[in-house]
């Protein structure tokens, strides 16, 4: 393999695929980049397998052929090397040369053949997807996926694709979030996808005009987003019966308006105190709903104690709840809206968090509030 | 930190051999004192706990070492007398020792099953000088009890604590701060209290043998090369350390448990069972302490003395049996191979908390209300009725005992009577 190709382009490729470069050395190859120079275009491909990356982009190309370079490395060094034209030819089948301006680099590299080749997209389900909403559901949805690997269904955000519409849920147990965007194509189907592969594809969908084309079989989905490709295993697993957790609206017994940003704020100050009550588990404040206001306290021995009064628009009767600050503050923080609807069912029940925007009128975040005294 | 005050390190020398020796003699009214003789304390080779526990002071001086396996004792001395360990009767010793060290001291806190330390500040109206009455008490321990002591004096419980391992048996030594360097710092560095070998590795990697050499040496560095343990080490080997005796003891920072098996440990089911019978004990001992924990850590040494470990978090504290046993298995179940043989088991809960909080969850089916009752009523019926009156029927079968752990059972229960134990299995 022989190419010529400018600096810029080729680290725009190799950032864009970096993050499937494998952390873990289970399989040595994995921790490669593979490079693929034929009919006038240049890919570049990395997966952990649980989710691979490939770029393509245009490039000179001399000599056709392969080659897989070691990822972080050749990243690391991508971003280093001067704003200038860049050859990059193979030496045999475990050497790459790098060649820009006068000075050149040679780097050793794993045997091509040895790559896992990408199946072909293919499945029943197949559509699009607008990005400008997919990125805001996918920043709005994930927060409430969980990190533990204890329950893997729920590492993942779960796509209901009905109709004309996608609808995204995602839940730890502590708290669920769930909103819709549009879907333009054909199937019907319950997939659950990692959520690090929707973080990815919503990091690179920078075009807001563009759209993703998504393909699904019951084991794989593949994401197409102009020159970049995302093929990801599907979570295998029953994924809870979210609709049954929302409470009817004839359960919620307080409703309430509140200014976000003055709420945020109060929660960050709260959680200097909170913090670590529990050694990085806790983080408790007590909300109380009463009149037309929102009390807001936390109190810990040895660290101090906080009280807030808030102004906000409050019907029902009157409730204390006690929260983790970190679910409140997420779920706030991504709403993004002036004023946000805040209902709930009870001290030790469900609550809702709503914006009261047009555009967060599909998206809701429920929580559940934190016993204190069993 | 106040200059004045004069803490003192009580020792009992080869604690659990002393006491062994002191009950035949005193109770059983055998003749032969086996603290003259070279005997050792040390478990059954036959479940695999074949190691020395305490030695005699003849023992000693033929080179058999705690903590070594009877059959390396045996060749370094072939007339050595090994004594099983009665855990119940060390709990029943150290209780005297500590009524005894109350009557004297105004302050006492207990380090372990054979060591405390008593502040004598301002006693010296009642007793005379420091050093006079550390003899007085030792030499009262020693004429009441029958065993005797090492007392340690100094300013501070560290110093204190090192000067009361400086020669034995039966002796008192001073550490104050104008005697560290003449006393403290030419020795070398694995003297220092809490330097193991790995530590020692580290600091002699540095060009550090001495006690005096680490402490001249640059905190920024050691804390580069051992992390925070590094800075303490610096902060010991300069004299600093707490002088503020708590009578209260100090709420655990963990729970743990482990036990070596009689026999190797090779299919899966067995090691659950296990690993739930450690976990009932820990998380009985966590209840009985108000304590909830929020990180289960798993242990494991193989047939061939392998160690693996791996912790993960909880999603919130628990004090729950079954949902740290839970946890558990599923650490087990990606540590383990599902081939090594295993000789060793153990669980750790730490990260503990006394809030009682619960987050709830959606979903999750098993209700932590009626776990958290189920376990209440299981602790009040064998509060009532003994440790044995209620097990898990999954134990009926099984030839692992329905609860696991170490010493701590006696010091739970206060148990007084030896402990009948499955013949199979011993405590580790």
């Amino acid at each position: 393999m022989k190419v010529n190709i400018q600096k810029e382009d080729l680290l725009y490729a190799v950032q864009a695929v970096e993050r499937a470069v494998s952390n873990k050395n289970t399989l040595p190859v994995l921790g490669g980049i593979l490079i693929t120079a034929k009919d006038g275009l240049l890919s570049f491909r990395a997966t952990d397998l649980e989710m691979a990356m490939e770029c393509v982009i245009n490039g000179d190309i001399v000599e056709e052929g392969e080659v897989a370079v070691p990822g972080r490395k050749f990243a690391g060094i991508t971003r280093l090397l001067p704003s200038a034209n860049i050859s990059l030819a193979s030496m045999g089948r475990e050497q790459l040369l790098v060649e820009y301006e006068r000075s050149q680099m040679s780097v050793p590299c794993f045997l091509a053949e040895e790559f896992p080749a990408l199946p072909q997209p293919e499945g029943e389900i197949h559509g699009t997807i607008p990005v400008k909403p997919f990125r805001r559901l996918v920043r709005q949805v994930s927060i409430a996926a969980a990190n533990d690997e204890v329950r893997p269904v729920f590492t993942g955000i779960l796509l209901e694709i009905s109709g004309d519409k996608i609808t995204m849920v995602a839940t730890d147990t502590h708290r669920l979030a769930k909103g819709v965007c549009a879907w333009h194509g054909q199937g019907e189907a319950s997939l659950i996808i990692p959520c690090r592969t929707l973080q990815e594809i919503a990091r690179l969908a920078v075009n807001e005009e563009e759209e993703i084309t998504l393909t699904a079989n019951r084991n794989q989905a593949y994401f197409r987003l102009g020159n970049l490709t995302f093929t990801s295993r599907v979570i295998v697993g029953q994924y809870p019966d979210y609709k049954q957790v929302l409470p009817a609206d004839n359960l919620f017994c307080c409703h309430s308006l509140i200014h976000n940003h003055r709420l945020c704020n109060a929660l960050e100050r709260a959680s200097l105190i909170s913090r670590d009550v529990t050694r990085g588990k806790g983080n408790i404040v007590r909300l109380t709903f009463e009149g037309d206001k929102l009390f807001l306290a936390a109190e810990v021995p040895d660290e101090g104690t906080i009280k807030e009064e808030l102004a906000a628009e409050i019907q029902g009767e009157t409730l204390v709840a006690n929260y983790n600050a970190r679910y409140l503050l997420e779920a706030l923080k991504v709403i993004d809206d002036e004023t946000v609807c805040f209902r709930l069912t009870g001290s030790t029940t469900p609550g809702i968090i709503e914006g009261a925007s047009d555009e967060n009128k599909d998206y809701l975040y429920l929580v559940l509030p934190v016993r204190v005294n069993r | 930190m106040n200059s004045q005050k004069i803490i003192a390190h009580v020792d009992v020398n080869s604690a659990f051999l002393s006491w062994t020796a002191v009950y035949r003699l005193q109770i059983l009214g055998e003749t032969l004192d086996l603290r003259t003789i070279p005997a050792v304390i040390g478990g059954d080779s036959k479940t695999r706990h074949g190691i020395v526990l305490a030695k005699s002071e003849p023992a000693k001086a033929m080179g058999v070492q705690t903590g070594e396996p009877l059959y390396q004792a045996r060749k370094k001395c072939p007339y050595l007398q090994v004594f099983p360990p009665d855990y119940s009767l060390y709990v029943q010793a150290s209780q005297k020792l500590i009524v005894l060290l109350k009557e004297v001291a105004p302050v006492v806190e207990q380090y372990s099953i054979d060591e405390a330390w008593i502040d004598l500040s301002g006693t010296q109206r009642l007793y005379g000088p420091p050093l006079q009455a550390a003899y007085q008490i030792k030499n009262r321990i020693r004429d009441e009890l029958g065993f005797t002591v090492n007392i340690g004096l100094s300013n501070n419980k560290i110093l204190a604590k090192i000067a009361g391992d400086f020669a034995k048996p039966d002796l008192v030594h001073t550490l104050f701060p104008p005697e560290i360097p003449s006393k403290l710092w030419p020795l070398p560095v694995k003297k220092m209290f809490q330097v193991g070998a790995a530590s020692e590795q580290k600091l002699h990697a540095m060009g550090i043998f001495t006690i005096g050499q680490l402490a001249h040496a640059n905190p920024e560095r050691l804390r580069q090369a051992l992390h925070k343990h590094g800075e303490v080490l610096w902060r010991f080997a300069n004299g600093y350390g707490e002088d503020t005796l708590t009578e209260q003891t100090p709420l655990n920072k963990g729970y743990s448990n482990s036990l070596t098996t009689a026999k190797d440990i090779t299919n899966r089911q067995d090691a659950h069972h296990l690993l739930l019978s450690l976990c009932e004990t820990a998380a009985m001992r966590m209840r009985q302490d108000e304590q909830s924990g929020s990180c289960v850590g798993v242990f494991l040494r193989s047939n061939d003395f392998r160690h693996f470990a791996q912790q993960h978090q909880l999603e919130q504290p628990s004090d729950s049996t079954i949902e740290i046993y839970r946890q558990a298995c599923w650490i087990f179940d990606r540590l383990w191979d599902g081939a090594t043989p295993l000789r060793q088991l153990g669980v750790s809960i730490t990260k503990v908390t006394t809030t009682p909080i619960r987050q709830m969850r959606l979903f999750i089916q098993d209700d932590y209300d009626r776990l958290a009752k189920g376990d209440t009523a299981i602790d009040q019926i064998r509060r009532k009725f003994g440790e044995n009156a209620l097990f898990r029927a999954c134990f009926l079968q099984s030839t692992t005992p329905p609860l696991s752990g170490g010493l701590s059972k006696e010091r739970r229960t206060g148990v007084t009577k030896p402990v009948e134990q499955d013949p199979s299995l011993s405590w580790d």
